[in-house]
């Protein structure tokens, strides 16, 4: 199977932020859900991948080529959805709709009429009269309309409620089934990628956690509750964080299976969430 | 290219009926059109490409579609002459109108419409928009729109004092400087104007490859 985006040692520094040496990869077909808490490099990424921003060192491959020298090249086939909107607001879909269109060799009107159709958009309203979730919806309209094989969202579905973000997810969800189209999906919101998501890439404060398959994670991680008399100094070892109170004990382990052999019936042992792991990585113990 | 200069265009539409009604009402009531009419002939379409350039400059920065046009396959560097080019489409809008009021003004018989636009004025609005915008545009392709838009009405404002009735002295003077002058010292101005246009088009070619968004 192909990459669709090769990152390696992707480095940026800022005064006080560091995205040091990142490095994952999406298979062409797939959905990279992309998580980490506010601040933690997932914006400064994508826009290291679109070339808003440059890097200071590390490599950049989409469909094969470097991002920064095949610039125009390799924009033709992505499709973005930002969490914020930057479309001309004062404009209706259809003026904004010919003002991108000429930027696009495989513009399809009719794809692009289809979804409007699907989304429910008011053609002849000006964006600005938009709710969030319906400038989202224009956003993908836009991002699917021209072929793309690669789609990248930021964010997109901060701030909005769990009815829309499940339409959303529906949506995503059928253009997956197109095994051309691959996904660069970023979140804090991580119940979205669950459903959809292929492989998860995980940073924490500019940092690579990992970058594994769903279903590695969901077999694998696992949380353990229990008695605190069950923590010593070999068990501890067997958690990524622990959270201790006076009735107990949560933790969080890599190795499920691991773990059911030590702790046997002793405890409560179910499967991590990747809320859970990214909520126990990130805090560490407490 | 093309592309870029249309959506500029497309994203103010507007601003072709309020410059018209700007160019009628000043070549009319404002003032009388000046020797020459300097008024409908030079000031309007030099102000009339002030705002069309302006307001562009604005609604990108209203709704930070810079980031959207970066993520576009676009080349940085076609934006960056996109908007250098839009100064000659502008400029010519402003002359159009010109005319065609000129042009009407006649025809009905006001008395203040008694000159046609002449190469002269035509050369003079290019060398003026050529020097104004070369100043601009790699302030805001560094600066951004605010500090942009202070510069301006500090620049204006200084203008304004030049040509105010204290100081009628260099309104006059440049009016006849504008109408004396000949067309080949003009033209000199202009190739001169040009020059620097092509100076400031390189520095801010330059500015916009190495802007983070």
């Amino acid at each position: 199977m192909d990459n669709i985006l090769e990152i390696k040692d992707l480095t940026k520094s800022y005064k006080n932020f560091t995205l040091d040496n990142l490095a994952f990869n999406i298979p062409r077909g797939s959905v990279m859900g992309f998580i980490g808490p506010n601040g933690s490099g997932k914006s400064t990424t994508i826009k290291l991948i679109m070339n808003l921003i440059k890097r200071d060192s590390g490599d950049i491959n989409v469909f094969g080529l470097d991002n920064l020298k095949h610039n125009k090249e390799i924009k033709q086939k992505i499709g973005f959805v930002y969490d914020e909107n930057y479309f001309y607001e004062e404009l209706n879909i259809m003026e904004m709709r010919n003002i991108l269109r000429p930027f696009y060799k495989n513009w399809d009107d009719n794809v692009f009429e289809q979804y409007i159709k699907d989304f429910e958009l008011p053609k002849k309203n000006k964006i600005k009269s938009f709710s969030k979730g319906m400038k989202i919806k224009l956003s993908l309209a836009l991002a699917l309309c021209h072929n793309a094989e690669l789609i990248i969202m930021d964010e997109p579905t901060s701030g909005l409620d769990p009815v829309f973000r499940s339409e959303l997810l529906d949506i995503l969800y059928n253009i997956i089934q197109d095994d051309n189209v691959s996904i660069l999906f970023s979140t804090h919101i991580t119940t979205d990628l669950e459903k959809i998501a292929d492989y998860i890439t995980f940073i924490n404060k500019g940092k690579l956690v990992f970058t594994k398959t769903k279903d590695e994670i969901v077999e694998n991680y696992g949380l353990v509750k229990g008695s605190k008399e069950l923590l010593d100094n070999d068990t501890r070892q067997e958690f990524i964080s622990i959270k201790e109170s006076n009735f107990g004990f949560e933790a969080l382990t890599k190795d499920i299976i691991k773990a059911r052999n030590i702790f046997k019936d002793n405890c409560i042992i179910e499967k991590a969430s990747l809320e859970d792991i990214m909520v126990y990585t990130v805090r560490g113990n407490v | 290219m093309l592309n870029l200069i249309i959506k500029d265009i497309i994203i103010q539409k507007k601003t072709f009926l309020y410059a018209f009604i700007l160019a009628v009402v000043a070549s009319t009531n404002f003032m009388n059109p000046g020797p020459n009419g300097f008024i409908l002939y030079v000031f309007s379409p030099i102000f009339i490409n002030y705002m069309f350039i302006n307001l562009a400059l604005s609604y990108d920065d209203k709704n930070k579609s810079e980031i959207a046009l970066n993520s576009l396959p676009i080349k940085r560097n076609d934006l960056v002459i996109a908007k250098y080019i839009s100064i000659f489409v502008f400029a010519a809008i402003g002359i159009i109108y010109s005319i065609v009021i000129g042009f009407i003004g006649k025809i009905v018989g006001l008395s203040m419409f008694t000159t046609t636009i002449t190469l002269n004025n035509v050369v003079t609005i290019l060398t003026c928009a050529c020097i104004y915008n070369s100043i601009l545009f790699p302030i805001y392709f560094k600066l951004g729109i605010m500090k942009t838009q202070i510069i301006t009405v500090v620049l204006f404002f200084l203008i304004m004092i030049a040509f105010s009735n204290q100081n009628k002295i260099v309104d006059q003077k440049f009016i006849q400087f504008v109408n004396s002058s000949t067309l080949t010292l003009n033209s000199l101005a202009l190739i001169a104007s040009l020059i620097f246009f092509v100076i400031s088009l390189i520095i801010s070619v330059y500015i916009y490859n190495n802007k983070q968004f």
